[in-house]
């Protein structure tokens, strides 16, 4: 279906509501609204509701006019289910993350304004990123996300850690996305056009080994993103050194956008459904089949990685930074197996997964500003002092590792059941394991949490208090993690119906003008 | 008769021009020598999509907008204004982003410098796991 602009511009309408959140942001920030007022956060947390709104309306658009999918500006960007799930995860961390660093004292003494202005920025990115067919729309989305996000995580700029995690997260980043500009171009080369679909025309022509040199460039710059191995070297620092919300922010949203762009890219640039009108079924790689393999690699490596680094962690940050990384490997399962139902479970884990990685970030950032540390030893006995606090963070960690009844471990019968489906028994065997290795660590943060420094009667607690604006902010991440453990159908029944449009072209007949 | 440069030429020099970029942010320890490294890099995928823009024929021909051209497939594609422009367009947003990328990171090199009295990549260090 092709509009004309001003149709064009009222599917647009989240990416631009946001855009001006942003300007009214830096405005209203110029106007020293009095300190203490928490004017801009709250400003800023409003619109992201309102842009949230926005996509719902979405939502029900395409559903109204019976379109699956709507192309905008010459085909450059796609409003599809697809995108729009992976907007709203985006937009649903960004919310979050703006009512946790509301109440983070040091952020308003940094620049509230400056703050907000650039986390909006890097989550219109991801609104960008989920909707390009484009390449160079891809590569200005994936820098527009990028960009801000090197000045967040250096946002105390006396701290020297966080000083330390930007200038390392921009030396990296800045590098994986020249890498990524180079197999880009090669891209562009190869089809003379810089539309998905037209690249996708020509993947089969090519060789092994080109397509290998041209897919192993532009994997550096999506493996930056989601923090893959070998390319998660950066995400312990900057996540330790970067502001606690910012790590939230870039474990979640900053990883989901990465996800976005990486199955938008691949399937439809590298892989078609094998009966056109069903995208749930499985899905035949265009050209040489070796990407599968090869991500399978980097999967396991990743997930390794990230689960024996965290297992001699002491700082909770730097722990769920690793975490944070055997996750993406976990998440990558569902990318290799090429079917409908691997795709499903990539999303149902993704937004299981920034609930529950929020949780436990929210944890870290409510007991550092109730005068906490962020070092291990600083949670002893913590649940004692605040059983909520302690009984959430038990229950995000849980979640995390993937036992039962909560959500992550829904995430991870979908994940391993669409490996097995295919035949990926052995994969889903080392994930397995890896799940195993997991528990170790994070049943350490909860150990030290309720078996160490245990008050020996009711008088010697000493009530540690989180404030009841993070006590509620947590219970909005639990309820999420629980919920979907128990009743997952919805969520299920959102992924599947965004894997069920992600085909940016459906494969035209001859002569026959695309139908969109 | 003069040597026409065919596209393996240029090819070759973002090629090594690429390897130049890497090298230097492998081996240099002042952040912003490794800055420039990048720029390279950068500046190898202009090269190369400048040159693709100019000898790849799109995959397929120019057309008016809307119309779907015929493939070798068979299949159709619709391709709007001039394709053989957009590697030029593409190149001119490579640009665009490097500066904005060179002045973030050179701000961040500067307050990096402020704080510690220098910016060699190995010093910076406190965080480590």
């Amino acid at each position: 279906m092709q509009l004309g602009v001003v149709e064009n511009l009222s599917y647009f309408a989240p990416e631009i509501l946001l855009t001006v959140v942003i300007a009214a942001v830096i405005l209203v920030d110029l106007t020293k609204p009095p300190p203490g007022s928490r004017l801009v956060s709250r400003l800023a947390a409003t619109g992201l509701a309102a842009t949230l709104f926005m996509l719902i309306l979405s939502y029900a658009e395409l559903e109204l006019k019976q379109r699956t999918r709507v192309f905008l500006f010459a085909d450059t960007f796609v409003v599809d289910p697809f995108g729009l799930f992976f907007k709203t995860v985006g937009c649903v961390c960004a919310f979050l993350v703006a009512l946790f660093a509301g109440n983070v004292r040091r952020i308003e003494a940094h620049g509230e304004g400056e703050f907000y202005a650039l986390l909006l920025t890097t989550t219109l990115g991801i609104f960008l990123m989920a909707g390009a067919t484009d390449l160079v729309g891809l590569v200005v989305a994936i820098e527009t996300l990028s960009i801000p996000s090197y000045v967040l995580a250096g946002f105390y700029k006396k701290d020297r850690a966080s000083s330390e995690a930007s200038l390392k997260y921009v030396l990296f980043g800045a590098t994986a996305s020249g890498a990524m500009l180079f197999g880009l171009s090669y891209f562009y080369g190869l089809a003379g056009t810089t539309s998905f679909a037209g690249i996708a025309q020509r993947m089969g022509s090519i060789d092994a080994l080109t397509a290998g040199i041209m897919l192993g460039l532009v994997l550096v710059g999506f493996g930056f993103k989601i923090s893959a191995a070998p390319f998660h070297m950066w995400t312990p620092d900057v996540y330790e050194g970067a502001p606690t919300a910012v790590t939230a922010y870039l474990s979640t949203a900053s990883k989901a956008g990465g996800f976005a762009v990486l199955i938008r890219f691949f399937y439809n640039v590298l892989a078609r459904p094998e009966n056109p009108g069903d995208p749930m079924g499985p899905w035949i790689p265009i050209g040489d089949p070796g990407w599968t393999q090869f991500v399978a690699v980097l999967s396991v490596l990743t997930m390794t990685i990230g689960n024996l680094a965290a297992y001699r962690q002491t700082n909770v940050k730097r722990l769920l930074a690793y975490s944070s990384i055997a996750h993406a490997g976990y998440i990558l399962l569902g990318f290799i197996v090429l079917t409908g139902a691997g795709l499903m479970a990539m999303l149902f884990y993704v937004a299981v997964y920034v609930f529950m990685n929020l949780g436990a970030f929210l944890t870290v950032i409510a007991v550092s500003e109730a005068g906490g540390g962020e070092e291990l030893s600083d949670f002893r006995g913590l649940g004692w002092r605040a059983p909520f606090l302690g009984v959430a963070m038990g229950a995000f960690l849980f979640s995390l590792t993937g036992l039962p009844p909560l959500s992550g471990f829904v995430g991870k019968v979908y994940l391993f059941a669409a490996l097995i489906d295919q035949g990926w028994v052995w994969l889903a065997v080392i994930a397995a394991l890896n799940s195993a290795v997991s528990l170790y660590y994070y049943v350490r943060v909860v150990k030290t949490m309720w078996l160490e420094g245990i008050p020996r009667n009711d008088a010697d607690v000493i009530p540690f208090r989180v404030g009841s604006y993070n006590g509620f902010l947590l219970a909005v991440c639990l309820v999420p993690t629980i919920l979907f453990g128990i009743y997952w159908a919805p969520l299920e029944r959102l992924a599947k119906y965004s894997v069920g449009a992600n085909v940016t072209q459906p494969a035209p007949k001859a002569g026959a003008k695309p139908v969109h | 008769m003069m040597p026409v440069a065919s596209l393996e030429w240029f090819l070759m020099i973002a090629a090594f021009l690429f390897a130049c970029g890497i090298y230097t942010i492998l081996t240099r320890k002042n952040a912003v020598s490794v800055l420039m490294g990048v720029e390279l890099v950068l500046n190898s995928a202009n090269i190369n999509l400048v040159a693709f823009a100019r000898f790849v024929k799109p995959a397929a021909s120019l057309g008016p907008q809307s119309v779907p051209i015929p493939m070798e497939s068979g299949a159709a594609a619709v391709i709007y204004g001039a394709p053989w422009a957009s590697g030029h367009v593409f190149a001119a947003f490579v640009i665009i982003l490097a500066a904005a990328e060179a002045a973030v990171a050179l701000g961040i090199i500067l307050g990096i410098y402020r704080s510690m009295g220098g910016v060699d990549v190995d010093e910076v260090s406190a965080l480590k796991g």
